[in-house]
């Protein structure tokens, strides 16, 4: 997978909007067939880097390439990428065949001929009996398989996902998460979601980048990236809970919370509890910063108790002053 | 009922004002942005007191008038209907009324054929192009330019195009020569008139602008990401998602141009010549200030307010008909 090469490249690509820099000669590549998910927090700039890829925005400096061609000039209708928008950019005036159905109408195909490849797409998607109905009259878990379906049919080189689930309700976005598997596996094409969420980019990314302030921090499996993160901001930003960072004299040491146990390390007090299913997630004090663990409910300590921390050592990890991973 | 009661159906709780159990149910799946009714109505019945006093009265006034005889000055005879009956072979009062359709068939369409594509080419830089200095410049001034001719006093625009227009020394009659028969007979003069009229499109323009700019941004991107050429979009987007507001604008030219433009032409050509221009207003003005005869003019007004109040209905209640039949359920 590593020897193909990328499909759709980003190389030093510049964005500002007026005088505020957006990206900061960001380069990111998606390899064929893969899920890669940009996730940062709000402002990092992930949209901007959707939008310059689909030529929405132009870029200050920089290249998009496309299977190894130069798209940077060309404008987004021929740049044979699709894109899902947040709030999903469907044509309120069509039905649900029209909007599937838009980019080859307005490529100049037939009603006709493109008929069956709607009806094929939409039942994939699980809207074959939607076809006729106008999508304003749709919910928002359907309305958003009518998006992925428009962006399916073209069956361009790359999907552009921008939060695609984001306005779903927790119980449709579980649901949402197996379309957008529907999408990739349909035509092999690679598929570029950006969310503000660090649990959804770690539950359906092949790889993921964290994206900070414009820039690309980390490229990773979920697994590297968790279990490696190459700062103090990944290690705080990707993973159920922050990283408990411990100051030290050159930089930080870190620890996640389920790998901190009651032992004999680090004394501490108990100040806040909080119920999370079959566990208790457990703030304390203690003289080098605030540190959270994940004990059994019913082993759950009492607020205000003191307790002694502990762990094993191969869980450490540090950091430099400036916060960046020191190898172990 | 009681308002201790909150559990009560609307259908039985008489004390309820009638619109609350004319609205819609609400409808979780309701398209988003139609909302049921919030109360904003309300908000206008400090605007309804100045309706009654302003327009009602007047107007109930204007009824009573139109079933006399009244010159201004002598006492109101009351002569019933004659009026009515007067209009229906009254000559000049059918003549206005051709000049009139004459001009709003004129006027119309050709301001919507010139307002429709200046909004949407000064409405923005296309998706994915960078907005440059001089495109911004140029959309500020064009906007400017537009709006122009609908700010400033309607008498001098006319003044401005009376010296336009005129047929010795204008720069219209300079350019094209003095036998173009502009303000001298009654075709081109129509024509002139229409071309002035039309070129007041500030208030449509700012209309259409709006409603250009408050389409959802995201929806042209994709539409211009799915490969769809500008006159596609224009043709199977735009115009579509506009078209409401056109025909609003088109309702609004026809009612305005029939019933209430008056200045400028009276300016311009005072009716004339050969009272080409004569249209409604223009009349009505005539026959009630300077021949005085106020009870006839007052039911000829109210006539034509029915008329214009029918076409209007009969215009808007079958979209509004269709409207319905569309977002009902399927």
């Amino acid at each position: 997978m590593t020897a193909a090469p990328p499909t759709l490249e980003l190389r030093g690509v510049e964005v500002s909007h007026g005088r505020r820099r957006v990206l900061h000669a960001l380069s990111l590549d998606v390899r064929p067939g893969e899920l890669l998910v940009v996730v940062g927090p709000s402002g990092s700039g992930k949209t901007t880097m959707l939008r310059a890829a689909a030529g929405l925005e132009p870029v200050d400096a920089g290249r998009v390439l496309l299977d190894g061609d130069d798209i940077t000039d060309l404008p987004p209708g021929r740049r044979d990428l699709a894109m899902v928008f947040a709030d999903l950019a469907l044509l309120p005036h069509l039905d649900v065949a029209a909007n599937i159905a838009f980019g080859e109408l307005a490529r100049g195909a037939r009603r006709r001929e493109v008929r069956g490849r709607v009806k094929e797409v939409a039942a994939a998607f699980g809207i074959a009996d939607l076809l006729k109905r106008r999508v304003t009259r749709l919910s928002g878990g359907e309305q958003q398989r009518v998006a992925l379906a428009r962006a399916a049919l073209r069956r361009p080189a790359a999907h552009l996902l921008d939060e695609p689930l984001s306005h779903l309700d927790p119980v449709l976005r579980e649901e949402a998460r197996s379309q957008v598997q529907v999408l990739r596996s349909r035509d092999g094409a690679p598929v570029v979601l950006v969310t503000h969420d660090p649990h959804e980019a770690l539950a359906m990314a092949d790889r993921v980048a964290v994206l900070r302030e414009g820039r690309i921090v980390q490229v990773g499996t979920p697994e590297q990236v968790y279990e490696t993160p190459a700062d103090t901001f990944v290690a705080r930003f990707v993973g159920p809970l922050p990283m408990n960072l411990l100051a030290r004299d050159d930089g930080h040491v870190g620890i996640r919370p389920e790998h901190v146990r009651l032992g004999d390390d680090l004394d501490a007090r108990v100040e806040r509890v909080e119920h999370a299913g079959t566990e208790a997630v457990v703030h304390t004090v203690t003289e080098r910063g605030p540190v959270v663990l994940r004990l059994p409910w019913g082993e759950r300590p009492a607020v205000g108790d003191d307790v002694r921390l502990g762990w094993a050592p191969a869980h450490l990890h540090a950091f430099d002053r400036d916060g960046r991973r020191l190898a172990r | 009922m009681s308002t201790a009661a909150p559990e009560t159906e609307p259908e039985t709780a008489g004390a309820e004002p009638e619109r609350a159990r004319t609205d819609p149910p609400q409808d979780p799946d309701a398209p988003r942005g139609r909302v049921g009714d919030p109360g904003y109505a309300r908000l206008g019945n400090p605007y309804a007191v100045g309706l009654v006093l302003v327009v009602g009265l007047p107007l109930l006034a204007g009824v009573a008038l139109g079933l006399t005889e009244f010159h201004g000055v002598d006492r109101p005879r009351f002569v019933g209907l004659d009026h009515v009956r007067e209009a229906l072979d009254d000559d000049a009062l059918h003549r206005a009324l051709r000049a009139t359709g004459l001009l709003v068939a004129l006027v119309v369409p050709t301001r919507l054929l010139l307002v429709l594509p200046l909004a949407l080419l000064l409405a923005g830089p296309r998706p994915g192009r960078r907005s440059r200095l001089t495109g911004r410049l140029a959309r500020g001034w064009g906007r400017v330019a537009a709006v122009a001719p609908s700010v400033v006093p309607e008498s001098a625009w006319a003044l401005l195009w009376l010296w336009l227009l005129n047929p010795v020394n204008g720069p219209v009659a300079l350019a094209l020569g003095q036998g173009t028969g502009l303000l001298t007979e009654p075709g081109p003069t129509r024509v002139g008139v229409a071309a002035m009229l039309a070129l007041q499109l500030g208030e449509s323009f700012i209309v259409l602008l709006a409603a250009r700019a408050a389409l959802p941004r995201a929806v042209m991107e994709a539409a211009a990401v799915e490969g769809a050429s500008s006159s596609y979009v224009l043709r199977r987007v735009t115009l579509p998602l506009l078209a409401p507001v056109i025909g609003f604008l088109v309702l609004r030219d026809t009612v305005l141009v029939a019933t209430a433009v008056f200045v400028p032409i009276l300016v311009l050509t005072d009716g004339g010549p050969r009272e080409a221009t004569t249209t409604l207003p223009v009349l009505l003005y005539r026959q009630g200030f300077v021949y005085g005869d106020l009870g006839y003019v007052s039911a000829v007004s109210v006539l034509v307010l029915l008329a214009t109040a029918l076409v209007v209905a009969l215009t808007v209640a079958p979209v509004l008909l269709l409207r319905r039949l569309r977002h009902g359920k399927r």
